[in-house]
C-alpha cells in the first residue's frame, strides 16, 4: 500500500553565521491512510520541527536542507507557495498545543471555523452550516449558540475542541497534532482523546501524534516513532515499543515514566 | 502530634465586579479544608486546575492570607503569628515553586539567589555563608564551577535545583514543593523527584507535594489528599487510597489517566458534576482511609 506521507531522509538545519545547528537530521518515516504515528521525544528532540519542515512552515534560519516529502503523489518540497496553501488546511492540519494563543483572540469561534472552509472555496452560506455541524462533531453543546463566542469565554478543553474543529473542518486525511492535550487537566485529556478517536474512525483520518507523553502514546498510536538529538532512534508498533523497546533510549524514557508497570 | 495540622481553611476571592464596581460573587477557592502532616511524611495534594491545592499550599505558607481556619505547625497557629514572627518561622517552612524560569530573578547570579535567603535571615559571616552556597550546590548535585552563573545559562532541571538549593538554605524542616517537576522533560522530572526523594530521607524533611499527575503522587508519596472545587473529597494512606478509591471524583481522575497498556481494557468513568454536593463531609471508611461520601 502506498503510504500517504512518505518522509524521506529529511534534515533540516538552522544556520546562523559561524554556525550551523542539525535539528532534524536524515529522518524517514511513513503514514499510511488512516493511521496513527506517535512521535515520541523530549525537548530539543526534533519533533516539532520535523512537523513544521512537512508543512513548510519553518521560519529562517531554519530550512530543509535535504530530503522528500511525499504526500498524496507530490513532494510538498517542490510545490509552489500557493499550491502549499491549499494543501495546509486543505490536505494536511495541524492541531497546537496551546489553543489559546492559536486561535484569534479577537474573532467569534464559528467565524474562524468558517474561515478555514472560506479558504478553501467554500462558499460563506454553506461554511456558515457546516461551522455547526462541526461544533456539533467535536461536541460543542448548544453549537450554534457557542458558535458566537469568543476564544476567552470558553474553557481550555472547549477551546482546543475548536481547534480540531478547524483542522477537520476540509476533511484533510492528514492531521499533525502537536502535543494536543499537554495543557489540558487530565479528565479533559481522556475526553479530547476520546473525541479524537472517534473522529478519526468517521473520517478515515491519518494522525501524527506528536507527544512527549507515552501514557498518551499507549491511548492514541498504531505506530510510535521515537527521536532524540534530531535523529530516529527507533520505531515500531506500539506494542512492540512499549513492551519490548530495542534502544536503551526508549527504555530510559520508558523507566522515567511514573506508576510505568503498576496498575 | 503532627508536624502540620490546618483546620478548616477557608480562601475566598471575589470574582466579577470590576473597577469602581462591587464584586458580583466569591469563589471559595479553599472550601473547610482540614488534614495534618506527621513529621517525616511526603503528603500528596492532587486535584486538577481550579481545585485550590496550590492556593491552600501557599495559604499554609501565609504567601496569601486565608479568610479563616487554622495552621498549626508544632502545635502553634501560625496564622496568628505578626509578620515578624512568621518571618522567623519560615525559616522552617519553605517553598519550591512549580516554574523554574520564572521563579529565579534573571538578574541575580546562582550563588547569590541560593545565598538570599541567609541574608535576610542574617545568618553566617561572609566566609560562613560562602561555604553554606557551595556545600548547597553539591547536595543539590549542582557544579560549584557554575555558582557564578546566571539563571538562563542553566537547562530547566539544573534551575530547579537550584530552587530547591535555596529552599533548603535555611534547613527547613518542612517544604511545600508546588508542582515542582511538571514544567521539565520526563527524564528530568525523574532526576528531580530521586533528588527530592533522597534529601527527604537525608535530611528528614517532611513534603507537602502538591501535584496533578496521580501517577506521580502514587509512586512517591505515602499520604495522598484529592482535592476538588476547593475540598477535600478523599483522604488517606497511597495503598488504601489507591487500592480502593470511593469518591466518585477519585474514581473519575483515576479513569482518565492515560494506561501504558494498550491492550488493557479501558473503562472511563465520568464525574457528573451536577452530582456533586459540597455539603458532604469527609467521613472514615477505612483504616484511616476518608472520603466524603
Amino acid at each position: 500500500m502506498t503510504p500517504l506521507l512518505d518522509v524521506q531522509h529529511l534534515t533540516v538545519t538552522f544556520e546562523r553565521p559561524g554556525a550551523a545547528l542539525t535539528a532534524v537530521h536524515d529522518l524517514s518515516l511513513t503514514i499510511q491512510p488512516g493511521e496513527t504515528l506517535g512521535l515520541v521525544g523530549e525537548s530539543g528532540s526534533g519533533k516539532s520541527v520535523t512537523a513544521l519542515a512537512i508543512l513548510r512552515l519553518l521560519q529562517p534560519p531554519g530550512r530543509v536542507t535535504s530530503g522528500r516529502v511525499l504526500f498524496e503523489g507530490r513532494d510538498l518540497l517542490s510545490l509552489s507557495e500557493a499550491e502549499m496553501r491549499s494543501v495546509r488546511g486543505g490536505r494536511i492540519s495541524l492541531i497546537f498545543q496551546e489553543p489559546m494563543t492559536a486561535l484569534n483572540p479577537t474573532m467569534r469561534i464559528g467565524d474562524q471555523i468558517a474561515e478555514a472552509l472560506t479558504a478553501h472555496g467554500v462558499s460563506h452560506a454553506d461554511a456558515r452550516q457546516r461551522t455547526v455541524e462541526l461544533l456539533d462533531a467535536v461536541r460543542i453543546p448548544d453549537a450554534a449558540r457557542r458558535a458566537r463566542d469568543y476564544a476567552h469565554q470558553l474553557s481550555g478543553g472547549m477551546r482546543q475542541r475548536v481547534m480540531i474543529a478547524i483542522a477537520l473542518a476540509c476533511r484533510p486525511p492528514l492531521v499533525i497534532a502537536d502535543e494536543p492535550t499537554t495543557a489540558l487537566d487530565v479528565t479533559i485529556q481522556a475526553q479530547v482523546l476520546e473525541m479524537l478517536r472517534e473522529l478519526r474512525s468517521r473520517f478515515n483520518l491519518a494522525i501524527m501524534l506528536i507527544t512527549h507523553d507515552f501514557g498518551v502514546i499507549a491511548e492514541m498510536a498504531d505506530r510510535v516513532a521515537v527521536m532524540r538529538g534530531g535523529e530516529l532512534m527507533e520505531h515500531g508498533p506500539v506494542r512492540q515499543i512499549l513492551r519490548q523497546p530495542s534502544h536503551e533510549y526508549t527504555r530510559r524514557l520508558l523507566s522515567a515514566v511514573p506508576g510505568m508497570g503498576r496498575r | 502530634m503532627p508536624l502540620l495540622e490546618v483546620r478548616h481553611l477557608v480562601k475566598q476571592f471575589s470574582r466579577g465586579g470590576g473597577f469602581l464596581k462591587p464584586s458580583a460573587a466569591t469563589v471559595r477557592a479553599v472550601d473547610d479544608v482540614s488534614f495534618a502532616i506527621d513529621e517525616g511524611d511526603m503528603f500528596g495534594l492532587v486535584g486538577e486546575s481550579g481545585s485550590g491545592k496550590s492556593t491552600t499550599g501557599r495559604c499554609i505558607l501565609r504567601l496569601i492570607e486565608p479568610d479563616s481556619g487554622e495552621v498549626h505547625f508544632r502545635g502553634e497557629n501560625v496564622l496568628q503569628y505578626s509578620k515578624y514572627r512568621m518571618r522567623l518561622a519560615r525559616r522552617d517552612m519553605q517553598v519550591v515553586f512549580q516554574d523554574p524560569y520564572s521563579s529565579l530573578n534573571p538578574r541575580m547570579r546562582a550563588r547569590d539567589i541560593v545565598e538570599e535567603p541567609l541574608i535576610i535571615h542574617q545568618l553566617g559571616s561572609p566566609q560562613e555563608r560562602r561555604a553554606r552556597v557551595a556545600e548547597l550546590f553539591g547536595l543539590v548535585g549542582l557544579d560549584s564551577a557554575h555558582l557564578g552563573r546566571f539563571p538562563h545559562e542553566f537547562s530547566g532541571g539544573q534551575r530547579q535545583r537550584i530552587g530547591i538549593a535555596r529552599a533548603l538554605a535555611l534547613n527547613p524542616a518542612f517544604v511545600v514543593a508546588d508542582e515542582p517537576v511538571s514544567a521539565l522533560d520526563v527524564s528530568i522530572q525523574a532526576q528531580v523527584i530521586q533528588l527530592l526523594l533522597e534529601l527527604r530521607s537525608r535530611l528528614r524533611l517532611t513534603l507537602l507535594f502538591i501535584a496533578h499527575d496521580l501517577r506521580l503522587v502514587e509512586n512517591i508519596c505515602n499520604r495522598v489528599a484529592v482535592m476538588y472545587l476547593g475540598k477535600i473529597v478523599e483522604m488517606g494512606n497511597t495503598d488504601a487510597l489507591f487500592a480502593n478509591p470511593t469518591h466518585p471524583y477519585t474514581r473519575a481522575l483515576l479513569s482518565a489517566v492515560p494506561r501504558l497498556d494498550p491492550d488493557e481494557p479501558r473503562t472511563r468513568v465520568e464525574f457528573d458534576t451536577s452530582s456533586f454536593d459540597r455539603d458532604v463531609p469527609l467521613r472514615e471508611i477505612g483504616n484511616g482511609h476518608w472520603a466524603a461520601v
